[in-house]
């Protein structure tokens, strides 16, 4: 992994073909449920990168009353936000894209103000969403909050790539998991499910906090002893529950490991398949050019979290399962 | 997780059943980097018990799957039998619960059992190997470790009754050093007894050695009676099994056992197998092939079980058993095992000749002990039934508290004629006694001015404080407010009031006090306030 250097990147890169929808847009949400893991480190780095390779990239700081990403990316906080969208002060979410340092990579902030954008109506939220599967970029990529806030969870959940970002740290792999169930909850909850398996649905999530109900594969089991033609149908919405996995700051061989592993466990005990897509080592040029205000693709290319971060983006994009990472 | 119990070896490997072997070892080891005790990955999915018991059973499967012989008997058996469990908890495990302690073997027929007893016996022989050295085999550590004790379940109830077993290590903690006597219970070295532990030549190390033991001594009487084991032994069996140095390499898995075992050895006591134990061991010890359970025993029991077990059964053993036979009748049920040790030992020293001796021997408490359980209801309970219900709890002497109880206003002078019923602000004990006395009514002349809109400022609320004979003391004490906030409201001092917000509580206090609307007497009063102050109201 470390070894890897950049022109090889590139030229997978340029071999594999770009997986997307009809309209070639490809919306990736980095979450992790916990704060300081990485989330806009991995969604700025993968911006930069993919406009590098002359792609038209979105960010979206969707850390509603939170939103940083522009300080990473070196620039001042931009006059328009998501609030004003939020407001109808702006039309369309391409008015409030602004410029980067990066040729291709236009930013949308999000909102700074507390208690307006930070927690929107049902209704301005879905015209939000809608607008963002609208963009007519390549990618957007969203930078997701801590938490496991509906808000956070109905952006997650409209992507096509959803990037789990953790560190090896318990606290993480913890909140992780507990990120992995509500968006499973939240999608089942929004689901349109068939008249007859509502009920037990909603009997199994209410029922959810007993013993034996501790994953999104438990109450698929419950459910599908109950009604098992619906049951298999969530079986497989939840094989096709669209999970990544980034492990961020590894310091040893081990934690270089711990991907695989959370990848498996998440498989075995929740019944999602978690695409591994690679670890990004502990690396002193990262806070470096965070002090800097730079991406630290941009400031630091060679750097070994660089390299792992354009493997990541190479495994991101290539159709192909990830093959086990052992570094 | 629940659904294991259901899976078989392979799926629990997740390979398919024509997995090679290097298949399963590559999927063993990704399994078990999740499983590891060390790994996050399973953190807050598993809890630690659950995580353990994953990794017991995955090292079941890998210890059964990896070897061709036991993989082709557990082929053939899941053949044989469609329900074959890959998984399955014998009842009497004797003090280990988890579902590490299966064996795929679990379900032979006793005769299929009793032909596979030297791969038992090998494994058992494995068992007392803990330590330092016991990295060195092919299989991983804990493979080997809850291998051993699966094993242990796998052997004949009376083996499993012998051996310390791990519900009787309570006691043993975490913070115990780890074991370092080079001496295992044997006597012998550990490195000495390691070298033929391992590897397939054992077997044909094993059975040599078996059959030079000497044959099971066939005098010895029947199993059942030194198993109870009074608490003397139990106790010195603890001490030996906590003295070895496998021991501290599974502190842990001790812990656990610890909780669970004693049930467990309960369950099995209870269980119609046990009463077939005396014959079963018997006919083992004709056949010869336990002999390395004897060899077993010999050391083991040698400094402090033998001595004092045998000499009280020289003394007294027909009648023990006959007396133990009258005991148990006469409980009628099945004793718990503390029970059962207690009164084994209590038989062990009394000889029926001399009856005089038993209560000299048995101390009281022992008897107490063996009693079945009886239900007598506690006596806080009785007292409980007889005494008299709480007092009921007086309000507090704040007045006008409950807005539900509070009366209406007083709107016709027929009203106020009637001295009013104020439940909410009884007399209590810290009031004054003119406080206390008082009966706050309003004089009907002033109650006359309350019938249309009025204006409650704060002369017309001294007023009508002071038609009730209450003085400004009183309502101080009643309502909490100070003194000097009422003086401010009954002259209507808005620069000396405090911010709204406390004007307002203050005028509804000294309000509900009066028998007054506070709803009305605050708007009113407020109004004035927010007049003057410019603000509130």
């Amino acid at each position: 992994m470390r070894g890897l250097d950049a022109a090889q990147d590139d030229a997978e890169l340029s071999a594999s073909p770009v997986p997307g929808q009809a309209s070639g847009r490809e919306i990736i949400a980095v979450g992790g449920g916990k704060g300081g893991i990485g989330k806009s480190l991995v969604s700025a780095n993968l911006g930069v990168h993919f406009a590098s390779l002359g792609k038209r990239v979105v960010l979206l700081d969707a850390d509603l009353g939170g939103a940083n990403l522009h300080t990473c990316l070196g620039i001042n906080a931009p006059a328009r936000t998501l609030s004003d969208f939020i407001s109808r002060k702006v039309e369309s979410l391409e008015e409030l894209v602004a410029k980067t340092s990066v040729p291709g990579l236009g930013l949308i902030s999000g909102a700074f103000d507390f208690l307006g954008a930070a927690n929107p109506k049902y209704t301005q939220k879905l015209r939000l969403l809608r607008e963002i599967t609208r963009l007519d970029v390549d990618y957007v990529i969203i930078d997701l909050g801590g938490g496991t806030g509906f808000n956070i969870l109905d952006f997650f959940l409209i992507a096509h790539h959803g990037i789990l970002t953790v560190v090896p740290e318990p606290t993480s792999i913890e909140n992780a998991y507990r990120f992995i169930k509500a968006a499973y909850y939240r999608k089942l909850k929004t689901a349109e499910l068939n008249y007859s398996l509502r009920p037990v649905v909603e009997e199994a999530m209410a029922d959810r906090g007993s013993a034996g109900m501790r994953t999104p594969a438990d109450l698929v089991r419950y459910v599908e002893e109950r009604e098992p033609v619906g049951g298999a149908q969530l079986r497989a919405q939840l094989s096709q529950f669209p999970l990544e996995l980034v492990v961020n700051q590894c310091r040893t061989k081990e934690e270089h490991q711990l991907g695989p592993a959370v990848s498996d466990a998440c498989r075995k005990y929740f019944g999602i398949p978690m695409r591994f897509l690679g670890s990004i080592p502990y690396d002193d040029a990262v806070w470096q050019s965070v002090r800097r205000r730079r991406p630290v693709m941009v400031d630091r290319p060679e750097a070994d979290a660089s390299r792992c971060i354009r493997r990541i983006a190479v495994n991101l994009r290539s159709a192909e399962r990830l093959e086990r990472n052992g570094e | 997780m629940a659904a294991h119990g259901s899976q078989t070896l392979y799926e629990l490997l997740e390979v398919s059943s024509g997995a090679t072997f290097e298949e399963i070892e590559q999927s063993y080891q990704r399994i078990a980097a999740y499983l590891g005790a060390e790994s996050l990955a399973v953190y807050s999915i598993l809890d630690s018990d659950d995580a353990h018991s994953a990794r017991a059973q995955l090292d079941e499967a890998y210890r059964t799957l990896s070897d061709p012989d036991r993989r082709a008997a557990y082929d053939r058996a899941r053949k044989e039998d469609g329900n074959y469990p890959s998984m399955m908890v014998p009842a009497s495990t004797g003090g280990t619960t988890s579902t590490a302690n299966v064996h795929p073997r679990g379900r032979m027929s006793e005769e299929e059992h009793d032909k596979r007893l030297p791969v038992a016996g090998r494994s058992q022989a494995r068992q007392p190997i803990r330590g330092p050295g016991a990295r060195t085999g092919r299989m991983p550590l804990y493979g080997r470790d809850v291998g051993r004790s699966a094993k242990t379940t796998d052997l004949t109830g009376v083996e499993r009754k012998k051996k310390p077993l791990y519900g009787r290590s309570v006691g043993r903690t975490d913070d115990e050093p780890r074991a370092t006597d080079p001496k295992n219970r044997y006597g012998l070295d550990i490195e000495q007894r390691r070298e033929p532990r391992y590897g397939r030549i054992e077997i044909e190390r094993q059975r040599p050695v078996r059959d030079e033991e000497p044959p099971r001594r066939e005098g010895r009487p029947a199993r059942e009676e030194e198993l109870g084991g009074s608490g003397r032994e139990e106790e010195a069996r603890r001490q030996a099994y906590a003295d070895e140095p496998r021991r501290a390499v599974r502190e842990e898995e001790s812990r656990r056992y610890a909780q669970e075992g004693e049930p467990r050895r309960q369950a099995y006591e209870d269980e119609p197998r046990r009463a077939a134990r005396g014959e079963e061991s018997s006919r083992h010890a004709s056949e010869g092939e336990p002999r390395r359970q004897a060899y077993e025993d010999e050391p083991r029991r040698q400094p402090h079980e033998e001595e004092p077990r045998r000499s009280a059964r020289e003394e007294a053993a027909p009648p023990r058993r006959q007396s133990r036979a009258d005991a148990e009748q006469r409980y009628d049920a099945p004793l718990p095992p503390i029970a059962r040790s207690v009164l084994d030992e209590e038989l062990d020293y009394v000889d029926e000749e001399d009856i005089d001796e038993v209560e000299v021997h048995a101390a009281p408490p022992v008897v107490v002990r063996a009693e079945p359980p009886r239900y007598e209801p506690p006596p806080i309970r009785q007292e409980m039934a007889v005494r008299e219900p709480p007092p009921r709890m007086e309000p507090l002497p704040r007045a006008g508290r409950d807005r539900e109880e509070r009366p209406e206003l007083v709107k016709t002078v027929s009203d106020v004629v009637e001295p009013r019923k104020r439940p909410t602000i009884p007399p209590s004990a810290h009031l004054s006694a003119s406080a206390k006395s008082k009966k706050r009514v309003l004089s009907p002349s002033i109650a006359l001015e309350l019938t249309g809109e009025v204006e409650y400022g704060g002369s017309l609320l001294r007023r009508l404080r002071e038609s009730t004979g209450a003085s400004l003391d009183e309502v101080a004490e009643i309502t909490k407010v100070g003194k000097r906030h009422l003086i401010a409201i009954e002259t209507n001092d808005f620069a000396a009031l405090p911010a709204a917000v406390y004007t307002r509580g203050f005028v509804a206090e000294y309000a509900r006090v009066l028998g007054l609307d506070a709803v009305k007497v605050t708007k009113s009063f407020m109004g004035l306030y927010a007049k003057y102050r410019g603000v509130g109201g």
